[in-house]
């Protein structure tokens, strides 16, 4: 399954991008069809509404795990209130193409595509990608950490680029 | 190289610089001292448009002007005496000034042939917590600077005109953080001009 | 990816022309990186190391001098006192923006659920190195809290790791905490709870203690102060130009606001007391769309 990820800055601009391509099978689906390659960045800027809207709910996420469309509902786990709200889970999905999304402190959205196997339906594992999205978050971090990083500057350092393929091929499949 | 009165001085030395720093020193987070050097590189940075022989220059001269202060602090902390040799000095310098200001405890090596030079290593230095040069200044810039400064400025104060700059510093991909200091000559009762 | 045949974008930023093996804004996502193929040695040191607090102390003396010849440097590029005054702000700014992620992210690693616990950033006591954090104490809810596993070196490494190929850079070789977090902190969405963050988090982590008060203006809806009675940074600046030079706190207490969407205007004023002369309040006034976002979302 091969994955569009995404870092968006406050005013919308790109920090970082990748494409992650599953080496694992050979079937035709490590790839996104190239006809809709090029459509990954507006599918990605088509639920930057969602993310905002999210961002500013008090339980984001219902217990099912996947975002309820009223505000908070009746399905609230037990612990609404210290849930973790950085973390979105999916948000979105586009023909089959499900959209998951993480907030940091400052704001900055990670969103990323998931796409699916003709195949079989796999869902997404919500576990694997949360920790995916939190080792990046730390990542984030450290650069915004050193003085010669200014902030919503694209991250162009190539041991960030490396570090987070190495995660996304360990937790993303 | 040393006798044993020497290994006793430079243990005395040791045990003073532990002392004045857990009970005679107020502390502070170290990161909010890194953050703000760091806020201080960056904000030169953009005054000199990258000119990294400039900023390496004015990072000295705020470390000079600090060091001919800090010499102050120092001795009133310590209440230690005239240094006999450059020896003893380096002994000071490493065990006692850095232990009290910054907490640590640098190697003195690569004593020259003729006594007059000495190097000090650097592990752990705080100011470079959380730093990574950029292409373009890991070839010209010493981030770490100020120290070459501050000891530059300390040591005219004592009458010792030296010359300090970096050797090797771990953020240019170097093995260590290594300061060389180089003692040019004694001053005899002159007053240093203190540069703004 | 060969170079010819491109049609650069017109852009002033010239950075496109330099080799670059890590992201460009200018071309988009990459499918792999060169850097396995590239032969360059990547020396990293910031990825290495652990964002684990470790207690690191410098003396007041250092923190006080190198504060004086920040000042020093900028008050000499400055005409008027009110550049002086933005320069401290904007530098305060980005620390600010930093020690917002830092420590949030900090507070998730300690599994507690209330983000005003300061055991973890206190220095003054003997706390055990961060690898035994378990033995701190802090507050949980039975079923949420998460003990690293051993499997999570939590150490700081400062040697330099070149990256010659992948298997060298391997996931082992350094420190990663954010595995082990089971629940990331909130991210603080009303005023006041942000404001807490402030009056408590941060100000044990600049300073070893609380701040001294937090309070809610009586006049105006928009407007909350802080109030410190010993600021520490400022306490060897002469009178005259010394509430000037508190415009760098308020930088950070600005960036840190700001950043988390809560924007503001912060300013110091000098209000001493019989008995703190010093006495500082720094006084927040939240633009009005952060007070109609909170009536919206979080009216009861």
């Amino acid at each position: 399954m091969p994955q569009y990820f995404a870092i968006i800055g406050k005013t919308d601009n790109p920090v970082y991008e990748a494409q992650f391509i599953s080496t694992q099978k050979k079937d035709g689906t490590q790839e996104f069809p190239s006809d809709l390659k090029e459509l990954n960045p507006f599918i990605l800027h088509a639920s930057l509404d969602i993310v905002e809207d999210l961002q500013w709910q008090m339980s984001p996420i219902s217990s099912e795990g996947n975002v309820s469309v009223s505000r908070g509902g009746f399905l609230r786990s037990k612990n609404a209130s210290t849930a973790d709200n950085c973390y979105l889970g999916k948000i979105d999905h586009f023909y089959g193409l499900a959209i998951t999304a993480y907030i940091t402190y400052s704001g900055m959205k990670f969103v990323m595509i998931h796409g699916t196997s003709t195949n079989t339906n796999e869902a997404i594992d919500d576990n694997n990608c949360r920790i995916f999205y939190q080792e990046v978050h730390e990542l984030y971090i450290k650069t915004l950490m050193n003085p010669f990083y200014n902030a919503s500057e694209p991250i162009t350092s190539p041991i960030f680029d490396l570090r987070v393929r190495q995660l996304a091929k360990k937790y993303l499949k | 190289m040393s006798s044993s009165a020497g290994q006793q001085q430079i243990k005395t030395l040791k045990v003073l610089g532990e002392d004045v720093w857990k009970n005679k020193v107020e502390k502070i987070n170290s990161e909010l001292f890194t953050l703000t050097y760091g806020t201080i590189v960056s904000q030169l940075c953009q005054d000199y448009d990258r000119d990294f022989e400039k900023i390496n220059d004015e990072l000295y001269k705020m470390g000079y002007n600090i060091g001919v202060r800090i010499i102050e602090d120092f001795l009133a902390r310590t209440a230690l005496p005239r240094c006999t040799d450059f020896n003893t000095t380096s002994e000071v310098i490493s065990k006692v000034a850095f232990k009290v200001f910054l907490n640590l405890t640098p190697t003195i090596a690569n004593w020259s042939q003729s006594n007059d030079a000495f190097s000090l290593i650097i592990s752990d230095n705080p100011l470079s917590d959380f730093v990574e040069l950029p292409i373009d200044a890991m070839k010209s810039l010493w981030y770490s600077n100020v120290y070459c400064g501050v000891l530059k400025g300390a040591l005219e104060m004592v009458q010792l005109d030296c010359d300090v700059s970096f050797v090797s510093d771990i953020l240019r991909g170097d093995n260590q953080t290594e300061l060389r200091i180089k003692l040019n000559k004694v001053l005899k009762d002159e007053i240093p001009v203190i540069e703004d | 990816m060969s170079t010819d045949n491109i049609i650069y974008p017109s852009t002033s930023d010239d950075s496109f022309k330099r080799p670059n093996h890590g992201y460009d804004y200018t071309k988009g996502a990459k499918s792999h990186t060169t850097i396995e193929s590239s032969s360059i040695n990547y020396p990293t040191k910031i990825y290495n190391d652990s964002l684990v607090a470790n207690r690191k102390e410098v003396s007041l003396s250092s923190m006080a001098f190198l504060f004086q010849q920040m000042i020093i440097h900028f008050h000499k590029d400055s005409k008027t006192v009110h550049e002086f005054e933005e320069k401290l702000l904007t530098n305060g700014f980005q620390i600010g923006s930093k020690l917002l992620e830092l420590l949030n992210f900090r507070s998730s690693i300690n599994p507690t659920n209330s983000s005003r616990t300061s055991t973890f950033l206190s220095s003054n006591t003997n706390l055990p190195t961060p690898k035994m954090q378990s033995q701190t104490s802090y507050d949980t809810t039975s079923g949420n809290s998460s003990i690293p596993s051993n499997n999570a070196v939590i150490s700081k490494t400062t040697t330099q790791n070149t990256i010659s190929n992948q298997e060298a850079a391997s996931t082992s070789h350094y420190s990663s905490i954010a595995n082990t977090i089971n629940k990331m902190k909130r991210r603080d969405l009303k005023i006041l709870d942000i404001l807490q963050f402030i009056h408590g988090t941060l100000w044990s982590y600049l300073f070893n203690h609380v701040s001294d008060d937090l309070v809610k203006s009586s006049e105006r809806n928009n407007e909350y102060m802080i109030i410190d009675n010993n600021p520490v940074l400022t306490q060897f600046i002469n009178n005259n130009i010394k509430n000037s030079c508190n415009y760098f706190m308020c930088g950070i207490i600005n960036g840190f606001l700001n950043n988390a969407a809560f924007i503001c205007k912060v300013t110091p004023h000098r209000m001493p007391t019989e008995n703190s002369d010093e006495r500082i309040v720094y006084l927040i006034k939240f633009d009005s769309q952060v007070l109609e976002r909170e009536n919206l979302r979080f009216s009861s």
